[in-house]
């Protein structure tokens, strides 16, 4: 760690050096220039942030689709390290860790994704599975990363942070766009694209993509099973009818299958994997999908906009101890109008339907195999403007109908102070829970064996020999809750740098803990309840710095610290171990060039401290992009991935239904692109 | 790699890039696509005449934005400056009538919630509207950002610049890539 700080930190002193040499230089701007010498100006790609952001009082932060590409990340869970605050480990090759603000496991049941509106968030184990949500990165216009609730407008499990991927819309993607990708980690991968207009306000686009990933490192530092492919196609319309209404319709299927090895819970003794070795069962998990989504807004003469939203989602999953098909209905209702100047309101209404149909295994069972939920919602907010637009108070709730826990109430109240010309100051306070997932109501999971005479510690007489340990689902689970405040500071710095901080103290109420009891028939039972409380206090910085106008150089820092406490009675043990499952430490600098003749060089440098109780070593990584356009719309990448080691493990994850991590490895890959001049 | 070859490697990396060799930054003058249209926004209120007996309330000059603002805080730099006299000033456009005291509304991209509401809103009102929206002029809007290989260039729709009562600089018609709807040249633009 002391290592690490004195790199970080001497890279750091550099690059402020330079800055001062850099910033004497300086540069004109381009308000200065006529149209004619406008008109001359080459388009870089080192672009800025859309930034609303400056106003919205809020830890946000845009991933652009630009900085993407130059980023050299090629799946949408990668593309996530570039936001700083969120925690991002890859398990193997297809599964990974993904939170913000801690809890980090497979399943982060605290942070919820939408695309496009679409929620991706699984109810079956609350979280995401990141392989089925592999969409082109092509296609995507940017990402929005809000760190703390955001529960007020998009609900429940909107804990600790919700990502929200945009994509392009049709308008954007005219023309022909294709591509090819070959490496050693990278496979291959193919996307072609092709978008025409369908009348004078109306535009269409198709496209199809193929990747294939190479595997991973087992521990011993040999090649595992853990490949994966995808293919996925998808069609989307966006146009205008009339002068009042905008409407947007968008599908698409996919199929992938990866290669995955899990803990075998049905000869796993537990605690005697150092003796025996960890026995595994190896599989192939098969994904297949699709989904069609609408999108509806009516402007009125006094620009106030309705807007519609339906998406109907089919996903099916089929992995060695479960399978589960599922289809999702939601409608959502939004309303937005502005008045007297100073209220800019929003409400909407929501309902969601969702059934499933689980074949079960020996491991993983429930209590039916078939059910479906009904969620219905309504929001409102009101943001103020006062004091000459110098302060806005924002204030809103959500109020969830959920089967499992009945009706949820989470308020915000959030305000922003502008200090002069690019300062701004905000503080935010919001309630926020997460509502049980179906396996906590009513799943079963085999966990191992428990050796002989251990069950004593559970309460129960020593047995004689091995007897089962399972996880139990109940009704009586509750929601878990946050009380959430947060505050930031983001100024501008001349022209050139912009600075962003943000705190937050987190408090949760009523987290899962597994209560342990010895069935009669000396099964081991570890059920589901609500005895935990705990605290997170973090810090988050990031500076985004226009060293001159072809040198960005971009750098975060994020700091957290998350206190668990079991409550009077409760004799979990798996609590404790959570409290490590989120680094502690973690620095992103990126360096992005543009070196004219259309050269661009990027360059990418991580620290991630370890996760010392689940021994996780820290680890720091570099990432090089070389990109050359050659005019007439052909562009080469040359990328090279995690270049400092051979491999390095990143997470090992929770002990119910385990995965078995591999180690990521270097890699290095070519793509060469075309697009429609 | 051992640590100190990997530090005193990524500082070399670093200042490699910060001196830049000079064959390489010769060439034409680069620039962010916000920052580029920003100072088309700025040019093409200079260029523009409204109507004399038309001013603007509070003696500024007011753009608004309609949609998700690609600016930020690159407004900063223009918030100083002042066209035809009058200081700078904008605004975020959420109704009608803010639209309508504006001088300059941008339509930004694709993220409008209906074009052809806003140029509805506008009609008969002398504000100029300027979108980069694809097809923007065609559909009634008077100027359209178009992208030209790596450059950013426009499009005029004349004859509703004219009907909005502004006058546009033969200047900036003569840079535009295309001018659509210029029945009876010569009237609405100054020499």
């Amino acid at each position: 760690m002391r290592f690490a700080v004195v790199r970080w930190g001497a890279i750091g002193v550099g690059v402020v050096l330079l800055s001062v040499t850099a910033a004497a230089a300086g540069n004109r701007s381009l308000l200065d220039l006529d149209l004619r010498d406008l008109s001359e100006v080459e388009v870089t790609s080192v672009s800025r942030k859309p930034q609303k952001l400056s106003e919205t009082p809020a830890a946000v932060y845009v991933i652009t689709g630009d900085e993407i590409r130059r980023s050299g990340a090629t799946t949408l869970a990668e593309a996530l390290r570039l936001a700083p605050g969120v925690e991002v480990a890859r398990i193997n090759a297809s599964t990974w860790a993904v939170t913000i603000r801690g809890g980090n496991d497979r399943f982060s049941n605290k942070l919820l994704v939408l695309v496009d509106g679409r929620t991706v968030y699984t109810p079956l184990f609350s979280g995401v599975y990141w392989d089925s949500q592999d969409l082109p990165l092509e296609n995507v216009e940017r990402i929005e990363v809000i760190r703390g609730p955001g529960a007020s407008s998009w609900g429940a499990n909107a804990v600790n942070g919700v990502i929200n991927v945009i994509t392009k819309s049709a308008a954007a993607t005219q023309g022909w766009t294709v591509e090819g990708l070959a490496g050693t980690e990278e496979r291959g991968q193919g996307f072609v694209r092709y978008g025409g207009t369908i009348g004078p306000a109306a535009w269409v686009r198709g496209y199809v993509r193929y990747a294939a990933r190479d595997r991973g490192n087992d521990a011993m530092g040999v090649e595992a099973d853990d490949e994966w492919e995808d293919l996925r196609g998808g069609v989307r319309a966006d146009g205008e009818v009339g002068a009042a209404q905008k409407w947007s319709v968008q599908t698409e299927v996919y199929r992938g299958g990866a290669e995955i090895a899990y803990a075998d819970a049905t000869r796993r003794v537990l605690g005697a994997e150092d003796v025996l070795g960890l026995p595994v069962i190896r599989d192939r998990v098969r994904t297949r999908g699709g989904w069609v989504l609408g999108t509806w807004t009516h402007v009125s003469p006094s620009l106030s906009e309705l807007t519609v939203r339906t998406y109907l989602d089919r996903t099916v999953r089929v992995e060695p101890q479960l399978t589960e098909t599922r289809d999702t209905w939601d409608l959502d209702l939004k309303y937005r109008f502005s008045f007297g100047n100073i209220h800019d309101v929003q409400w909407g209404v929501g309902f969601r339907w969702t059934g499933d149909r689980i074949d079960e295994s020996d491991v993983i069972s429930f209590g039916s195999s078939r059910e479906t939920d009904r969620l219905w919602s309504g929001f409102a907010q009101d943001e103020l403007s006062l004091a000459g637009d110098r302060i806005r108070v924002l204030m809103g709730a959500k109020v969830e109908r959920n089967e499992y826990t009945g009706l949820e109430f989470q308020p915000t109240v959030r305000a922003i102070g502008r200090l002069g010309p690019g300062a701004a100051v905000w503080a935010a306070w919001s309630r926020a829970v997460r509502t049980p997932s179906r396996a906590e109501a009513d799943g079963r999971i085999l966990s191992g064996f428990v050796p002989p005479g251990a069950a004593a510690g559970f309460g129960g007489a020593p047995n004689p020999i091995p007897v089962h340990m399972v996880l139990e689902g109940t009704d009586e689970f509750d929601r878990e809750v946050l009380w959430a405040h947060e505050g930031g500071i983001r100024f501008l710095w001349g022209r050139k740098l912009s600075v962003d901080l943000a705190g937050f103290l987190h408090r949760y109420e009523d987290l899962r803990t597994f209560e342990p009891r010895v069935a009669p028939d000396g099964t081991v039972v570890l059920t589901a309840d609500n005895k935990a409380r705990g605290r997170s206090v973090g810090f988050e910085a990031s500076v985004d710095w226009f060293a001159t106008d072809w040198w960005r150089i971009y750098a975060a820092y994020t700091w957290m610290v998350l206190d668990l406490r079991l409550k009077g009675g409760s004799r979990d043990v798996f609590t404790e171990n959570e409290e490590g499952r989120s680094p502690r430490h973690r620095v992103s600098v990126r360096s992005s060039m543009d070196l004219g003749r259309g050269w661009e060089l990027d360059l990418w440098g991580r620290y991630v401290g370890g996760l010392e109780q689940d021994g996780v070593d820290a680890y720091t990584e570099l990432d090089i992009r070389l990109g050359r356009r050659l005019g007439r719309g052909w562009r080469v990448d040359l990328v090279g991935q995690n270049l400092l080691e051979p491999s390095h493990l990143e997470f090992i994850p929770g002990k119910a239904i385990q995965t078995i991590p591999t180690e990521v490895q270097r890699g290095a890959y070519v793509r060469i692109t075309w697009q429609t001049p | 790699m051992n640590r100190r070859r990997f530090l005193g490697w990524a500082v070399a990396a670093l200042l490699g890039g910060w001196s830049r060799p000079a064959a390489l930054v010769a060439g034409p003058r680069t620039g962010r696509e916000q920052e580029v249209k920003l100072a088309y926004l700025y040019n093409l209120a200079r260029f523009t005449r409204w109507p004399g007996d038309d001013p603007p309330a509070g003696g500024t000059f007011r753009f608004g934005v309609w949609g998700d603002d690609p600016f930020g805080p690159l407004w900063n730099e223009l918030i100083g400056r002042a066209v035809h006299g009058q200081p700078v000033e904008v605004v975020r456009v959420r109704t009608a009538q803010d639209a309508r005291t504006c001088r300059v509304v941008f339509l930004a991209g694709t993220t409008v919630p209906s074009v052809g509401r806003m140029l509805e809103v506008l009609d008969g009102w002398s504000v100029l509207t300027v979108s980069d929206q694809p097809g923007f002029v065609d559909r009634g809007g008077m100027v359209g950002f178009v992208r030209r290989g790596e450059k950013i260039r426009f499009e005029v729709n004349l004859g509703r610049v004219r009907a909005a009562g502004l006058r546009i600089s033969a200047e900036v018609l003569r840079l535009a890539v295309r001018v659509v709807g210029q029945e009876g040249a010569g009237r609405g633009s100054l020499p």
